[in-house]
């Protein structure tokens, strides 16, 4: 019996090994370097030189670069995550009828949030174009001024944000699928006791499928924290080395690293803005986590 | 079964260690890390070969485009032999002793006579070695639109036109058909880049790998007709172009613009434009001698891990002067460049150009961009702050005596940086004598 489960055990890790060996050498493996990294000095092509926690205390106490990226980043994911949050799920309120043809809107609605970032961002630079961009001609059209969109300093990180709000169809699919699993008994009993469609919504369907959305944020958030490739793209096309503009005002945290590791080749301190940015992620990920227990319902009781 | 999987493996083994016993072949091998440009690419394809006959050296082509992925082969120990640095990342791999010193791979070739005087020394590093070639050069000049010039009845610009005159013609060449207070043609365009060029002109006082940012009255009244240009709507907002993602040739053809500052020779420009045009030296500032903008800053680098330097030299003196895309080449003494490029695009004759290229060879003022007015030590830190105060001076939110009030502050991040380098152990003593003295002197002033 007990020859049988060690035989069970080795063929389990048999069967996991090509995961766990690719898993120890380009996850687990560059995060250990990464963590080393953080307390050196290090341009990559000479050895690195250890610093102790320096690159800590200058990213804190000497480089308002990085307080500046933070706030964007911040502000990036206050903003965007509700917002994309709240279109999600009204998207996914109005999939959810039985329509005929609906199978296809669900189908165009998604298919956004599975298109190459790097595509979408060209296309919406585009979009954003002052001149003759649809944007600012749907503007022109209702007597509303036209932004320099990226190029303002006031208006990029909104322009990133409206373009994040393309690709709420991740989130809705979720949605729709928790939908779905909400008893419909639920809502006859309410309507028996005179509940309106909003105080079903907010009584029923919230609560319901709160789980999902608690994913949503918490996902969305991650992802907040990391954007990258939209501002990369759309902000650095005129001239190398400009990424983040104008005046900084698209520079978020993983542009930052991503300028300091690959244009400066400062891989220490690029390392230890990675982990800051990994510690940010994780306290914010336990804090909702905390939360949510005040108001995520999950039917089994379980957190 | 069995059989056949261990007579499969041996063949592999047998296969292995033949391929490992087999002597290394002794013709020379040059990887060129060239431009990730379909077009470039295959034209070197085609004249290899030739090369390769008649050197017998095997030289293999490794395109990529990109400073990290550069990096990231040099950390491995597979660099390419040849490879393209500004002057930025030139003077660091330099320091770190990465690329060989040309004057020694050269020993004794006169093809170095054939290069004019000032690409060589613009590949000389602070320690005296010559660490790149190189490869083009362009100057820059104003494009017109004639057609729009005949129409406004404007005379042509000629070689000795001044801003004022500049001025004259973009005022009236500037339209605002509809009234509504915007024009719709602007007089002329000249992109933010460019506006070292303006400085240069003005007898700013720029010297190549300054510590340093500064930027003196004459920098700061080129900053001032600049923006003058804007304030007086003669020259639309660079972020507004910038955003509109248009190209040069659609700017000036469009007619959005009548006159537009731009590299000279310009190879889309020449293949694009359907216009009646010309182009003319940038214009002069009054009582200032002519300067004219001439690039220098980047050039073709041998790695020091390259294992036949004599070999990547012939190579790289190919690629200069032999392959026939990059003829004629503008940095070597013997050739007709103006001719060359007349021959290749007939449009060029009676353009200017002929009299835009020579003057910018009589009066060379050299390369004031940005990636050369600063040092390779400091450049990183001085454009990250420098960049964002530049946006918001060309965006008219700050004024020029705030952007001048915050040069302090972009000096103090670079002695920061010094102060780093000066522990990174990699750097050779020549080097770091160089960053030793620009920190005593950056204390000096700071004390003073």
């Amino acid at each position: 019996m007990r020859w049988h489960k060690r035989g069970d055990t080795f063929a389990g890790y048999a069967f996991i090994a090509p995961w766990l060996a690719g898993f120890v050498v380009f996850t687990l493996g560059p995060m250990v370097v990464s963590f080393g990294a953080s307390f050196s000095s290090w341009t990559m092509l000479s050895p690195p030189t250890w610093v102790g926690a320096e690159n800590y205390q200058r990213m804190v106490s000497d480089d308002p670069l990085f307080t500046a990226s933070l706030l964007n980043t911040a502000y990036y994911a206050a903003v965007s995550v509700p917002l994309g949050t709240v279109l999600a799920l009204l998207l996914a309120l109005l999939l959810h009828r039985r329509l005929p043809g609906m199978g296809m809107f669900r189908t165009v609605f998604f298919l956004p949030s599975i298109t190459n970032l790097v595509a979408v961002s060209i296309l919406w630079i585009w979009i954003f174009n002052p001149e003759y961009g649809l944007l600012n001609g749907a503007l022109r059209l209702v007597g509303l001024g036209a932004p320099l969109w990226l190029q303002s300093e006031t208006w990029a990180k909104p322009a990133l944000i409206l373009m994040s709000l393309w690709s709420v169809g991740g989130s809705m699919v979720i949605f729709l699928a928790a939908l779905q699993g909400v008893p419909p008994e639920l809502y006859e009993a309410a309507a028996l006791d005179g509940a309106g469609p909003m105080h079903r919504f907010f009584a029923i369907t919230i609560p319901m499928i709160s789980p999902a959305i608690f994913f949503s944020v918490v996902v969305g958030l991650i992802g907040g924290f990391q954007v990258f490739t939209q501002a990369f793209v759309m902000t650095g096309t005129a001239q190398p080395g400009t990424e983040g503009g104008p005046n900084n005002a698209t520079l978020f945290v993983v542009l930052y690293l991503y300028k300091k590791a690959f244009q400066e080749f400062k891989i220490g301190y690029a390392s230890a803005l990675a982990w800051v940015v990994f510690f940010l992620i994780l306290v914010f990920t336990q804090l909702q986590r905390r939360f949510a227990r005040k108001w995520v319902y999950y039917e089994s009781g379980e957190q | 079964m069995t059989r056949r999987c261990v007579g499969g493996v041996a063949m592999l083994m047998l296969v292995i260690v033949f391929q490992a016993c087999r002597r290394p072949s002794t013709t020379p091998e040059v990887v060129y890390n060239c431009a990730a440009n379909a077009a470039d690419i295959a034209a070197l394809e085609r004249e290899i070969p030739g090369f390769e006959a008649s050197t017998g050296i095997h030289l293999r082509l490794n395109p990529f485009t990109g400073q990290d992925k550069l990096y990231a082969m040099m950390a491995a120990g597979q660099a390419p032999d040849i490879f393209y640095t500004n002057t930025t990342m030139r003077d660091r791999l330099a320091a770190e002793g990465r690329i060989l010193d040309l004057h020694q791979v050269s020993a004794g070739d006169p093809f170095v006579d054939r290069l004019w005087p000032s690409v060589v020394a613009t590949g000389q590093s602070t320690d005296g070695g010559w660490y790149s070639v190189g490869n083009w050069s362009f100057t820059l000049g104003v494009y017109y639109n004639k057609e729009m010039f005949d129409a406004a009845g404007v005379p042509m610009p000629d070689t000795v036109w001044t801003w004022d005159d500049m001025l004259a013609a973009a005022r009236r060449l500037t339209r605002d058909a509809d009234g509504d207070g915007v024009p719709d043609t602007y007089g002329i365009f000249i992109g933010s880049h460019f506006v070292e060029a303006l400085e240069l002109m003005n007898g700013a006082d720029i010297r190549p790998r300054s510590m340093t940012a500064a930027f003196g009255p004459a920098s700061l009244d080129a900053f001032s007709r600049y923006l003058g240009l804007m304030q007086e709507q003669l020259m639309p907002d660079p972020r507004r172009i910038q955003a509109m993602g248009m190209q040069p040739s659609q700017l000036l053809e469009s007619g959005k613009v009548a006159m537009l500052v731009e590299a000279v020779p310009h190879q889309m420009l020449m293949e694009t434009l359907k216009i009646r045009w010309g182009v003319a030296p940038l214009p002069r500032m009054a009582g200032r001698p002519p300067r004219y903008f001439r690039s220098a800053s980047g050039g073709l680098s041998v790695s020091a891990t390259t294992r036949d330097p004599r070999a990547a030299w012939t190579a790289l003196r190919w690629i200069i002067a032999g392959a026939r895309l990059y003829q004629p080449n503008p940095v070597l003494r013997d050739v007709d460049f103006v001719g060359g490029w007349e021959e290749r695009y007939p449009r060029l004759v009676g353009s200017g150009f002929r009299d835009v290229w020579n003057l910018s060879l009589r009066y060379d003022g050299g390369d004031p961009r940005f990636f050369v007015r600063y040092s390779s030590w400091t450049s990183a830190s001085i454009l990250e702050q420098l960049q964002p105060l530049l946006d918001r001076l060309w965006a008219r939110q700050m004024t020029l005596a705030a952007f001048t009030a915050e040069i302090p502050s972009v000096n103090a991040h670079v002695v920061r940086d010094l102060q780093d380098l000066v522990h990174t152990d990699a750097i050779r003593p020549l080097f770091r004598e160089d960053i030793e003295r620009a920190l005593k002197e950056l204390n000096r002033v700071d004390h003073q």
